[in-house]
């Protein structure tokens, strides 16, 4: 293929959008060869050629320390013949061709594209790009985006270079006193950028040297080292002197602006209040993730002011109650229409029921999907991360993290996604996998109905459900360190840019939201419904009662004998709101009172129970989520067997106690 | 020694301590020796501006930044 062409950027420089721009619908998702890092390809005509668009992620620094990074560099220090399309963020212009210029020094068939030229505009600044093109040795564009400016002058000239009309140049830094030691590894590596690579210390590059030619480069690095001090220091400071040289000729602000919005904005998120701030952010969007899901807690605010009508209409149109509404409809069609057989119990039971609670998660995860991303886009997310930082980084972890927890709250699957944000490896792998200790809206019900109801006291009543909700904040917490120590990597820290604050274009928003929820269902869907199929097949085989019997032992030391029970929980690893309407079902009644008389718990007995759903293993969609994001069954039974212990210890110790008392 | 973990106003960054590619993964940000920072906020996190770019950087890492005050 001939006609590759890699977007490179920054995050925050407008790579999506104009990916999103030049794509339109032809985009597809396609794993990198040998990684799991999903990237968008797309193919695009111009000029009746075509052109296979390849949107690397989006990384910070060539020395990152996600995966993201790793893709980008195989690209640049590989013969890949494609073309580079790097784009600068015009709002960061110092930093972002410092990034650029790296990807220059390695790539002469290469496009510099300048984008947000409306704010560049906005602000006065003006670009010479003549300059820049001979400075560079490439061709500069400017373009914006978002309005879809210089789009086709910046594919114009990725055709000319494509078709080899236009030739780079290839960039050449003065390197200074380093200059006669690039010469000399020019002559082991024979080639003048992957010289400069392995003084950098670039590991790909001097892994890739035959063992004598190592030792040649180690030697002259230690004397460079000796001579001068370190060699990455002083090859970023002579970059930078370049880049600096770049912007004085290049660049002329006209216009010098006051206080803006921006900078008022800012002080207001960084003061005293801006943890407040940032919190109210975020758990006003949990409260309309939580209303437009399932109509909770809205439906008990009406009520408790009285407005029982509005609060049934609230349930009732519910995004959740809609769509079980609909299933439900569609079972009791096909239950009247087909004749009984296997066949029909597999199609109700099992297949509709399975794509049923896919069905319900979806739109759960399409709002809050949404709804991160319009914080991620208009750069409030930068800010509420910086907010948190300091309280999440007492357990070695950085302000992000305030993310994928919160997302938890409302459900762990979109919670555990939302762990991809995070900048390293380490910290991803350890917040998704202690994201189950969480508790989601469908287990604060489950937990709510047991205790108003297996419960008397007001007191415990609500007492069990702060107490968890304290557990759950703890256990997740000390749980990132202790998977931290399984990873090697027990603290990160932030490094990260604040972009300057604007409105989300909800195109894009729209796109991202999209092809997320999307990946939720193509990765998600299946696994949910062979598990919904299984049930089906094991309830159908009579083994149900044999596998209820068999896990109510686990409930032997707190005196819970009931085979019933152990079903039910069985049933909460599907989805943990079945446990309640499976326990409906093997007592015969709906009334949950009349439930709690039959089974006739003790406080304790009820207590331990109620600390033991809590915490037990999440549900199956949450661990598919989770293999889908870490992709390693040693670690990830790992977090499901550590919370099945927590769950029993924590259920044991309560149990002992409030027998104590 | 003065580091950007205590540093405040317009500071000029001396030396970046630290090992393989973290003086890398700081130049990528914008951090290099020679470079001229304000700091906006102390924090922690640190919230330093360099040129047109703000950056937020965590308390460890500032430590590691040594900076002298820039006349």
């Amino acid at each position: 293929m001939q006609n590759k062409v890699y977007l490179i950027a920054q995050p925050n420089s407008g790579k999506t959008t104009l990916f999103n721009l030049l794509a339109h619908e032809n985009c597809y998702v396609a794993n990198w060869p040998g990684k799991t890092v999903e990237v968008f390809h797309a193919k695009i005509m111009h000029h009746g050629r075509e052109i296979l668009l390849v949107d690397l992620p989006g990384i910070n620094s060539f020395k990152a320390l996600g995966k993201e990074e790793s893709l980008t560099k195989e690209f640049l220090l590989e013969n890949d013949d494609g073309v580079a399309v790097v784009l600068v963020n015009g709002e960061s212009l110092y930093r972002s061709l410092y990034f650029a210029v790296q990807v220059l020094e390695m790539k002469n068939r290469a496009v510099l594209a300048i984008n947000k030229s409306d704010y560049l505009e906005r602000r006065g600044v003006h670009v010479n790009l003549e300059i820049l093109r001979d400075m560079l040795g490439v061709e500069v564009v400017q373009i914006s985006a978002i309005h879809g400016t210089g789009i086709n002058r910046l594919m114009d000239r990725i055709l000319d270079v494509l078709e080899g009309r236009v030739k780079g140049k290839g960039l050449k830094i003065d390197y200074g006193v380093l200059e006669p030691y690039i010469a000399e590894f020019e002559k082991i590596l024979e080639s003048r950028s992957l010289a400069i690579k392995a003084i950098e210390g670039e590991e790909k590059v001097i892994a890739k040297l035959p063992e004598g030619k190592r030792a040649a480069v180690e030697e002259i690095k230690k004397e460079i080292e000796k001579n001068f001090g370190n060699p990455e220091e002083i090859i970023a400071m002579y970059r930078h002197r370049f880049v600096e040289s770049i912007l004085s000729s290049a660049v002329r602000e006209v216009k010098v602006s006051g206080e803006t919005t921006q900078e008022r904005l800012d002080r207001i998120f960084f003061g005293k209040f801006g943890g407040i701030l940032s919190l109210s952010i975020l758990f006003g969007i949990l409260f309309l993730a939580f209303t437009i899901n399932t109509g909770f807690p809205m439906n008990v605010i009406a009520r408790f002011f009285g407005h029982e009508a509005l609060a049934e209409t609230i349930e009732n149109y519910s995004l959740s109650g809609l769509i079980s509404l609909l299933f439900e409809t569609i079972s009791e069609l096909l239950n009247h229409t087909l004749p009984d057989s296997l066949l029909k119990s597999l199609i109700i039971e099992g297949i509709i029921a399975g794509v049923g609670a896919v069905a319900t998660f979806f739109p759960l995860i399409v709002v809050l999907n949404f709804m991160m991303s319009l914080v991620e886009d208009s750069g409030i997310m930068a800010r509420i991360a910086t907010s948190m930082d300091r309280f999440f980084s007492l357990f070695g972890l950085t302000g992000k993290s305030v993310f994928p927890f919160s997302v938890s709250l409302a459900c762990n699957v979109p919670g555990v996604m939302a762990s991809r944000s995070l900048e390293t490896d380490g910290e991803r792998l350890r917040v998704a996998l202690a994201s189950p200790f969480v508790i989601c809206q469908a287990r604060l019900l489950v937990i709510v109905l047991f205790a108003v109801f297996l419960l008397t006291s007001p007191v415990l009543q609500s007492g069990i459900v702060i107490l968890i909700y304290l557990l759950s904040s703890l256990l997740f917490l000390t749980a990132t360190k202790f998977f931290g120590r399984i990873v090697k990597e027990e603290s990160s820290e932030i490094l990260l840019e604040l972009p300057p604050y604007h409105f989300p274009s909800l195109r894009v928003v729209w796109w991202i939201t999209w092809e997320r929820s999307k990946s939720f269902i193509t990765k998600i869907a299946g696994l949910l419904l062979a598990f919904s199929i299984f049930a089906w097949l094991m309830e159908y085989l009579g083994l149900t009662s044999v596998i209820g019997a068999i896990l109510a032992k686990i409930f032997s030391p707190f005196g819970i004998e009931d085979p019933r029970l152990g079903f039910a929980i069985l049933m909460g690893f599907f989805a943990k709101e079945l446990i309640i309407s499976s326990l409906a079902v093997s007592f015969g009644t709906a009334d949950l009172a009349e439930i709690s008389a039959q089974l006739g718990l003790s406080a304790p007995q009820a207590l331990a129970l109620i600390v033991f759903v809590a915490f037990y293993t999440p549900c199956v969609a949450t661990i598919s989520t989770m293999h889908a994001e870490v992709r390693n069954f040693r670690h990830l039974a790992l977090s499901i067997a550590f919370q099945l212990i927590v769950a029993w210890t924590l259920a044991f110790i309560i149990f002992l106690l409030f027998n104590l008392l | 020694m003065l580091t950007l973990e205590s540093a405040t106003g317009k500071v000029r960054v001396k030396g970046i301590v630290g090992g393989r590619g973290f003086v890398r993964r700081l130049a990528d940000m914008g951090l290099a020796p020679g470079q001229v920072v304000e700091v906006l906020s102390r924090g922690p996190p640190v919230i330093v501006k360099i040129r047109d770019t703000k950056i937020v950087i965590g308390r460890g890492i500032a430590r590691r930044v040594i900076v002298e005050y820039a006349e």
